[in-house]
């Protein structure tokens, strides 16, 4: 607080001001406002370190697919066409693992709760994007499934899954700085 | 000149120390009850630095909610007020940049200086200063820190907090001496 050498002791209009309330009551109570806000933010805390993790796992599962396919296809080809691919290569390798699946049902789950807070405009073309992601891959394991060797599908349906992962991560930035913006507002 | 009441619980030191220590384990009753007992030190502060009432409502929620976060930090050298001044200054500086809502024009601030202040005239020239005056004002004049604290909170250097406080004690001396030779 103030030193002696800042202030003039005996100037009227600093007593004057000295002598002013300094405690004043908002209007209504803040708590109610305050401890919503304080509880609500672990959620955000807890969507971000899921998508953390499917996007590690993500990554994981990729490298490690791409490390197998590189030493597996590498010996049976100089490139990457089906015809040059040893049909008695199973795919095995395309079961994602379960830590993966879940991780991701779990983001799905959430981000699908979080899409109520979305304007429905905006929701609508969020779930066509996803809607297209998912018919992809569906297309994509179909054709898999009659040409289960083709390197050039697994490469896509890994390429697929990212782009989902990413426009999935896209969506729960977005409702997370629309649910910041409107607690910033309030 | 009226007499107000004391609005926010009065609590010791002792009890201060204890309910940030139960605060700091995630006990959001102790919490509440801090901001129970200082509350009106930090909205009486974020009211006359902004002189905007939405505005100091914003930032003293803020100042909540970043005091929680904080909390593990809060050693206890300075008073639990102090600390929560420092964080509630920096929430105005910051929703100044943000929203830039640097306000030159006189506020008003008058009905609700009716509601809280023993002396309404100077209030409502206070909330006339222009920001940055009304700040140093407020800090130094009102909530007693000297120039070197003031020129901390403010991130100014402590030759500007004076100047700019000898600027608002010019226009404070000013409007208040045409109000009075107004018969107001």
């Amino acid at each position: 607080m103030s030193k002696v050498s800042d202030i003039d002791q005996n100037d009227p209009l600093l007593q004057r001001a000295r002598a002013l309330n300094r405690e004043v009551l908002p209007p209504k109570d803040l708590w109610p406002s305050i401890h919503n806000r304080l509880t609500e933010r672990p959620r955000s805390i807890w969507t971000s370190s899921r998508l953390a993790v499917a996007a590690v796992l993500l990554v994981s599962f990729s490298s490690a697919l791409t490390v197998w396919l590189g030493g597996e296809l590498g010996e049976k080809s100089n490139d990457l066409n089906p015809a040059y691919v040893d049909v008695a290569l199973k795919p095995h390798y395309l079961v994602l693992g379960p830590q993966f699946v879940q991780a991701r049902t779990d983001l799905v789950l959430s981000l699908e709760k979080q899409l109520d807070e979305l304007s429905p405009e905006s929701r609508q073309v969020l779930a066509d994007n996803l809607e297209n992601i998912d018919e992809a891959i569906r297309e994509i394991n179909t054709a898999l499934a009659s040409n289960p060797d083709s390197a050039l599908l697994i490469h896509l349906l890994l390429s697929t899954y990212t782009d989902q992962l990413t426009l999935l991560g896209t969506i729960e930035g977005m409702t997370r700085r629309v649910n910041e913006s409107e607690r910033t507002q309030l | 000149m009226k007499e107000l009441p004391n609005p926010s619980p009065v609590i010791s030191r002792a009890d201060v120390e204890r309910l940030c220590e139960r605060a700091k384990t995630g006990d959001d009753s102790a919490f509440e009850a801090l901001y129970r007992a200082t509350v009106g030190k930090i909205y009486g502060l974020c009211l006359r630095m902004t002189a905007d009432p939405s505005l100091a409502e914003d930032c003293t929620q803020n100042t909540y909610l970043r005091a929680w976060q904080k909390l593990a930090e809060f050693r206890g050298e300075s008073g639990i007020t102090t600390w929560l001044h420092r964080i509630a200054v920096n929430e105005v500086l910051g929703a100044y940049r943000r929203e830039k809502r640097h306000r030159h024009e006189e506020a008003d601030v008058t009905a609700i200086a009716e509601r809280f202040s023993v002396d309404v005239d100077l209030e409502r020239a206070i909330g006339a200063l222009p920001q940055r005056a009304r700040e140093v004002f407020v800090l130094f004049g009102i909530y007693g820190y000297g120039h070197k604290e003031t020129a901390s909170l403010l991130e100014i250097a402590e030759g500007t907090s004076k100047a700019h406080y000898h600027q608002a004690r010019r226009l404070l001396q000013g409007s208040l001496g045409a109000r009075d030779e107004q018969g107001e």
